[in-house]
Parts: C-alpha cells; structure tokens; sequence
C-alpha cells in the first residue's frame, strides 16, 4: 500500500466521514422539518376549515331562528293549510343547498310543515342538533319548533378534497365518510368543532405523496452528497498531490543517485515547511556524502600511492640493506638519513685513521684452498668488523686481509674520544683475534694469524672521491699515509701509534715508545708508541667497564675465577651481563 | 226586460255584498257581537281587548276579494292610506294583523287560536265558528 493512498485514505475518511453523517442529519433533519411543516400546514387548513364549518353551523342557526321569528310561523295554528311555511322551508332548504330535511313540529310532535311533503302530519321524534322553538308572534307562547334533520354530508360539501388530502368526519366515535382507500401510510390531523365536540373532522394526508415530494428531495440530496464527495475527494487528491510531490522528487532523486552513483543531483523544493527542511537536509546530506566520498577516493589513492612507495621504499631498503654491506654503517647511515649528501664533496677533519693487517697472510694463503681461505678471511674480516661497529668506527674499505678504518666521521666524539675509542677496538680486535685463533684451529688450520696494526690522528680530507657516477667516501691525505706507514712498521700482535694519538690517550692507555720512523716523502721522523694495556689505576669513573674488559679480555680468556665473581659490584655485574648476552647471541648467529 | 234583470243582478249583488262577509270567532270564545267600530279598532290594532279578553285579529292576504271587501266596508279606508297608518304605526312598534293567505286557514287560525277574530265569506261558516258581525 502507498504513502499516497494512505494519506487519501486518511484524508477522505477524516473528511467524508463526518460530511456523510452530517448529510444524513441534515437529510433526516430535513425530513423531520418537512414532516413537521406538513403537519403545521394540515394543522392550519383543519382549522380554518372548521372554522368555515363552524360559521356555516351558525349561520344555519341563524337561518333558523329568523325563520322560527317570521310571522308565517303562526301557520302552525292553521296547520299550514295554505303550505306557506312548507314552502318556506323547501325553499330556504334549496337556498342553503341542504342535505336533509326541516320539519316544523308542534307541540304534539306532529309534523306541520317540511321542506318534503310526504312527511307532512307524521310524527318526529328524533333528537336533532339543529332544533328551534317557535312562539307565536301575537302572545309569544310556544307553538312549536323548526328541526333540522341535519346531515354530515352538509360538512362534507365544506370539504375541499383534493387527490392527496382528504377529509372525514368522526361522529360520536364513528368514522364518517372514511374512505377505505386512504392507504394506512398517512399523516393524520384532527380537531372537534366548537359548536359539536362530538363530531371531529380528521385531514388526513397520504403519505404518497408527501414521501414523492421527500423522494424527489432525497434525489438532490442524493446528487448533493456525490457532488460533495467527488469535490472532497477531488480537493484531497489535489493537496495529497501537492503534499506527496516533494517526497516523490525526493525518492526519485534517491533512486537516481542510487543508480548513476552521480552526487550531484539536488532536490528542487521551495517549500517552507517540514518537507522543504527536508529536502534541504537531503541535499546537505548529499552535499557531505559526496565530499566526503571525495575525501574517501583521494584518501584511497594516497593509501595506493603510499602502498606503492612503501613497497618502493621497501625495496630501497631491502636495497640499501644489501648495499650498505658494501659501505660503513656510519656512511651508510648518514648518506641514508641525509646527513651526508650524494655529491663530490669533501671537508677537512682530524681523524684517527687506523690500519690492520695479517702478518704473513700472504705466504699462509700460499698452501691453502682458496675456498678455505676465502671462508677464512670473511670470518676475520666480520669479526673485525664486528668490533669495529662496536666501538663505533668508520670502515673505510678491506683491500685484502688489510682493514682501514677511521674514527671522527661522520660522527665524532671529539678527537680524544675517537682516539680512545680506536685504541680500545684495536685492543678488543687483537683479544679477538685469540678467540679467532681458537676456533680456527678446531676447523684445522694450526698456523695462527697475527696482526698487526697501525693508529695516527691527523688531518685527513674526508668525502666523496671518484667521477659523478662512481663515487666512494674515503678519506685521503698524508696522515693516512702515515697511519699505513706505521701498520706496516708494527711487529706481529703489536698496537703501534703515532704520538699525535698516544697524547691523546695516554691517559688512559699504557705505551712504550718503540720506534721512529722517517715516512716515504716525510723530512721528519715519526716518534712510534706500542699499546700495552688499558690504565687500571686511571679509570675510576669507568672502573667496572674497564674491569670487565680486564676479566674479559685477559690473554684472550675469560678470567671468570670465583675470586673475581665475588669482588664484582652489582654494576659490574651488569656490565659483564650484557657483554656476555651479546657474545652468546653473537656466537648464535 | 233587460233593465230588469240588470236592475235585479244589481239589486242582488247590493243585497250579496251586504251579506256575503261575516265576522268570526271561535265557538268557545265569550264575545258574541262586534260593532263596526269595535272590528276596525281591533283591525288597526287600536283595541286589544274586549270584555277583558284579548282578541287577536287575522287579516286575510292583501291580495284576495275578501280583504279588499274588508277594508271598503269595515275599516273605510283605501289601501293607501292604510299603508301609510302601518308604516306610521311600525314606527310605534305596533305591526298590522297576523295574515292568512285563505280562507281555510284563516278558519283554522280562528278555531284554534283563542281570542281569535277574522272574517271569512259567509259561505264558509260552519259550526265552530261563531257570527260578530256581518258586512
């Protein structure tokens, strides 16, 4: 069922309803008033009709009494032998058009004279309404009376009937000249005559006619209430119309936009009621969904787009991991944070530049597998590396069983801290190497590797070196020279520094001059320091690391006595703690 | 010869006309003799009663012989001056003798009506009536 036919239903019902009842009181009040008004027209035409009786009662009266007064009564002395008062009374009973006879009687009840002649000298005895005394018009003595021998049918003659309305008498409780015809469906009025109560006159009215006449009625009544339907409904289906338009367009325009996916259809209603705020809430509500449809795809393809570089930043990574094996983690890091730009440039820093290499690699090599010393190699050179990242340097290349590395870019914790960072790697390479020594000759190679390293600090020019398509971050200079100058001057498992280093950590490292050296290209000569061992005395603050690093390190064993368990502190413990959980995974890996 | 009889039809007639009409009453009534004087004084309803006895006079209708007769002899006067002394006496309320149209009636009238006086032909007298007078 529609919204449309059931508001009309509504609206119909709510209006017809009562316009039906009301047209049928009104009808029924018609009726009523119409009968009421029959009743009070019969009403008034009985009364003026027994009013023309009674004038015509009296005037009877009147006509007799003048005829009981006129001389000629005293006839009845001679018996009327002359007729004159019979022929009075015929002649007055032809004037007054009279249904039935006058008799004059005397006193012996004897008929002297009558308007019928037969009846002369018979004698009356009847009772009749219409009786008058005669006296004598010489002494006054009563000599008789003048009777009417009244008929009703006298009254009848007063009757106006007409097809519809007819008269009839009641006389001393009987019906009159009722006719039988008279169908029982009538309206009746009645009224008794003033001068005989007795007799009543009845008007009845055949309801016939009177129900014809409200027929007739009832037929525009009818033709009344279905012009008034239709104009009812006609007036509700138009405003239905009206009313339901704004929801029909609003559907409609909900379908198309439902169909075409198309936002931009809008609802046209000026109306300034509910349904005009509707429709204007339905656009702003369109309005927003299509925006924020809009806002849904760009946002989709941004995710895309942001899917499509994750995936390619992925890769980059995936490629930036496979290439920063080929570069320090510092340069790799800082080239991929963009600290560092891709370009040729270069600077000038004070760096500590540290050398390694294997002391007889080569002639070792010599009788082995290439396979083997290949595997070999890559074991020393990652665990090298291993310390080196830990201690923070900056791996500048391998060229062979030769490390080079340097401390102070691209991150410096200043040149003394580099200094004593690179003498601490170099110490933790050497113990390293121990342990290197150990595992290798579980794999079966007897001959230990020795190596030996070589430190300066000096100036160097650090960047990008090379053409515009290859580039290599490096660092160039004398100082480099010297750094590999003094690697090559260091005996086997010998830490030899410049004395541009060993000011800088002698502090915190103990050294003994060697050598000197006059460099290939160097006027001077170079004071050489070895390495011995970390200051225990001069380290309160880092006591506990440097303890640890002394139980870890000590002639390549770990001095892990119960003596020296218990002298630990909680912080040492710590310490020791972490750097064996980092061993332990390392030795996972 | 025709003189004669004319003379004699003359005489005759003189003799009918002075005996033709009587004055009458009933039989029972106690009066027994009207003069002239008396019969018109009742007639123009001057004189009501007689000995005591109220008499009601009866004319006979205007017009019959008898009532013509009456007047000429009786009341000696024409018709036109006894209309004018009725309308002259209506006027005083007093209305002129009951009428009876014939002869029959007014012997009727006379028989029944006591103190009744009228006057018929003598022709028609008959036991029950009784002769006051004779013209």
């Amino acid at each position: 069922m529609s919204f449309k036919f059931k508001i009309v239903s509504l609206i119909l019902s709510v209006s017809l309803i009562p316009y039906i009842f009301l047209m049928i009181y009104m009808g029924n009040a018609f009726q009523d008033r119409y009968h009421a008004q029959t009743q009070h027209e019969m009403d008034t035409q009985l009364h003026l009709t027994i009013e023309t009786i009674d004038r015509y009662l009296s005037t009877l009266k009147r006509d007799m009494l003048f005829i009981s007064r006129l001389d000629i009564m005293n006839d009845i002395y001679s018996k009327d032998v002359d007729r004159r008062i019979s022929k009075l009374l015929e002649t007055k009973k032809n004037q007054l058009h009279l249904e039935g006879n006058l008799y004059v009687v005397d006193n012996n009840h004897t008929i002297i004279a009558s308007s019928n002649p037969n009846e002369i000298l018979k004698s009356y005895h009847e009772d009749s309404f219409f009786v008058q005394k005669v006296h004598s018009s010489f002494d006054g003595s009563d000599i008789g009376s003048i009777v009417l021998d009244f008929s009703l049918k006298n009254i009848k003659n007063l009757f106006k009937n007409t097809k519809d309305r007819y008269y009839y008498i009641i006389a001393y409780g009987k019906k009159v000249l009722y006719k039988k015809y008279i169908l029982k469906d009538k309206i009746e009025v009645r009224s008794s005559l003033s001068a005989k109560p007795n007799i009543e006159i009845v008007l009845v009215q055949n309801k016939d006619k009177f129900l014809t006449l409200l027929t007739t009625y009832k037929r525009w009544f009818a033709i009344a209430l279905f012009l008034g339907l239709v104009i009812i409904s006609l007036i509700s289906l138009y405003f239905v119309n009206r009313l339901i338009r704004p929801i029909i367009e609003l559907s409609k325009v909900t379908d198309e936009i439902t169909k075409n996916q198309d936002y931009s259809y809008r609802v046209e209603i000026n109306a300034d009621d509910e349904v005009g705020r509707l429709s204007t809430s339905f656009n702003k509500m369109i309005t927003s969904m299509n925006s924020a449809l809009t806002k849904l795809k760009d946002e989709s393809k941004n995710r895309e787009r942001l899917i499509e570089e994750q995936s390619k930043s992925e890769m980059l990574k995936e490629l930036s991991e496979k290439l920063s094996r080929y570069l320090s983690p510092q340069i790799y890091h800082s080239i991929f944070t963009g600290d560092q730009d891709v370009t040729l440039t270069s600077k000038r820093k004070k760096l500590t530049i540290f050398f390694s290499d294997i002391v007889g690699f080569t002639d070792t090599t010599d009788t082995m597998e290439s396979e083997d010393l290949s595997d070999l190699l890559n074991d020393y050179l990652n665990e090298m590396t291993i310390v080196a990242l830990k201690h923070g340097a900056t791996i500048d290349k391998y060229i062979g069983d030769s490390i080079m590395l340097f401390f102070g870019d691209p991150y410096s914790q200043g040149v003394k801290n580099d200094a004593i960072s690179c003498i601490d790697m170099a110490l933790e390479m050497r113990s390293s190497m121990d342990k290197l020594h150990i595992r290798w000759k579980e794999r079966g190679f007897t001959k230990p590797f020795k190596m030996r390293i070589g430190i300066h600090t000096g100036y160097c020019t650090v960047g990008n070196f090379g053409s515009k398509d290859r580039l290599e971050y490096t660092i160039i200079g004398t100082s480099v020279n010297i750094a590999s100058r003094i690697e090559s001057t260091a005996k086997p498992d010998e830490i030899l520094i410049s004395e541009e280093t060993k000011l800088l950590i002698e502090d915190r490292f103990e050294s003994t001059k060697s050598a000197e050296i006059i460099p290939k290209g160097f006027k001077r000569a170079i004071s050489l320091y070895r390495v011995d061992k970390i200051k225990q005395e001069k380290k309160p603050k880092d006591k506990s690391k440097h303890r640890i690093d002394t139980i870890y390190i000590q002639d390549g064993d770990l001095l892990l006595t119960d003596e020296i368990l218990n002298n630990l502190s909680h912080e040492e413990k710590v310490e020791l703690k972490s750097r064996l959980n980092s061993t332990m995974n390392r030795l996972r890996l | 010869m025709s003189m004669k009889i004319i003379a004699l039809l003359l005489l005759a007639n003189i003799y009918l006309m002075a005996t033709e009409y009587i004055v009458i009453t009933s039989h029972r009534n106690t009066i027994s003799t009207l003069s002239p004087k008396q019969i018109k004084d009742i007639f123009l309803m001057k004189r009501h009663f007689i000995n005591g006895k109220k008499i009601i006079p009866v004319n006979a209708s205007s017009t019959q012989a008898l009532r013509k007769a009456f007047e000429e002899s009786i009341l000696k006067t024409d018709r036109e001056k006894l209309n004018r002394y009725w309308i002259k006496k209506h006027f005083q309320g007093i209305s002129p003798p009951i009428v009876q149209s014939s002869e029959n009636s007014i012997k009727a009238f006379v028989k029944n009506v006591d103190g009744a006086v009228g006057y018929i032909p003598r022709s028609q007298l008959d036991n029950s009536l009784k002769v006051l007078y004779e013209f």
